[in-house]
């Protein structure tokens, strides 16, 4: 069976793709996987364990609450999902991810979160279009 | 009815395109409209021995073999495809041409190249994800 990989980040375009997944995982009969990335983040040598735990533990919560909104929009459209948290470059894992055998392709919002409101096109979903080599479908 | 439009070149790419497309609206019984787009000519030296009308309706003409080639390379679908040849400035027309008569997403090849010849080549995806109100699903 056939997967949509959906991109989330919690933000609206997002949850716009997701409900576009929904439409298209039952079209093609597909399981949908939603996943999140956690950014990676630089800090200098000397910050304290203890401060880096608490980013940790305030990204985990984030990805946490962006999967599970994705998925009470996925729930409420009368489908399942799975989840899957990442943590890297957003379009670099996620171009990765759909690499596997199981997935038919990506749905991404054209803009996330980090996009100004002036951009067409979030550099996100702008980067994945052109590293992803499964179909990639753009939500506005 | 859904409608889905895909925008064809006739490149390896656009067929690829074409067939992601047939693969989502067959389960759905959907409409496909191929949409092959002539560039303007621009007029200049020459301009005296073949009026522009002659280049664009010869273009056309072009466009509508290739129509046909890609067709028949997708092989037989149950499903009843339009095609179009129409002369235009290429993204625009596909943008307003999905927007205008509300087709559900539009479809695009890309020729996938990297960072720099992307400045060259598969321009047409990259700005039509800019451009298009309809979702765009990019394909490679």
């Amino acid at each position: 069976m056939k997967t949509i990989l959906v991109a989330v980040d919690g933000s609206e375009p997002s949850l716009k793709g997701v409900r576009t997944a929904v439409e298209l995982s039952k079209a093609l009969n597909a399981r949908l996987e939603l996943a999140y990335v956690i950014p990676p983040v630089l800090l200098p040598p000397s910050t304290y364990a203890e401060t880096i735990k608490k980013l940790d533990e305030a990204n985990a919560l984030m990805a946490k609450e962006a999967l599970d909104r994705a998925r009470a929009v996925v729930q409420s459209l009368g489908a399942e999902a799975d989840l899957i948290q990442l943590s890297g470059a957003p379009a670099e894992s996620i171009a990765d991810l759909s690499q596997a055998e199981r997935v038919w392709g990506v749905v991404i919002g054209a803009k996330g979160h980090n996009a100004l409101s002036r951009v067409m096109l979030g550099s996100t979903a702008d980067r994945l279009m052109h590293l992803c080599t499964k179909p990639v479908l753009i939500v506005r | 009815m859904k409608r889905f439009l895909v925008a064809v070149d006739g490149s390896e790419a656009s067929v690829k395109a074409v067939r992601a497309v047939l693969s989502l609206a067959e389960p759905l019984g959907a409409g496909v409209t191929l949409l092959y787009v002539v560039p303007p000519a621009v007029g200049g030296v020459g301009a005296a021995w073949a009026p522009l009308d002659e280049i664009h309706a010869s273009e056309v003409k072009h466009g509508q073999k290739v129509l046909a080639e890609v067709l028949a390379a997708v092989g037989q679908s149950a499903l009843s495809i339009e095609t179009r040849a129409v002369v235009g400035p290429p993204v625009e027309t596909i943008a307003s041409t999905a927007a205008d008569e509300d087709y559900e997403l539009v479809a695009v090849g890309s020729t996938g190249k990297g960072a720099v010849k992307r400045l060259l080549l598969g321009s047409t995806a990259d700005r039509l994800v800019q451009l298009s109100q309809k979702p765009v699903l990019v394909v490679r």
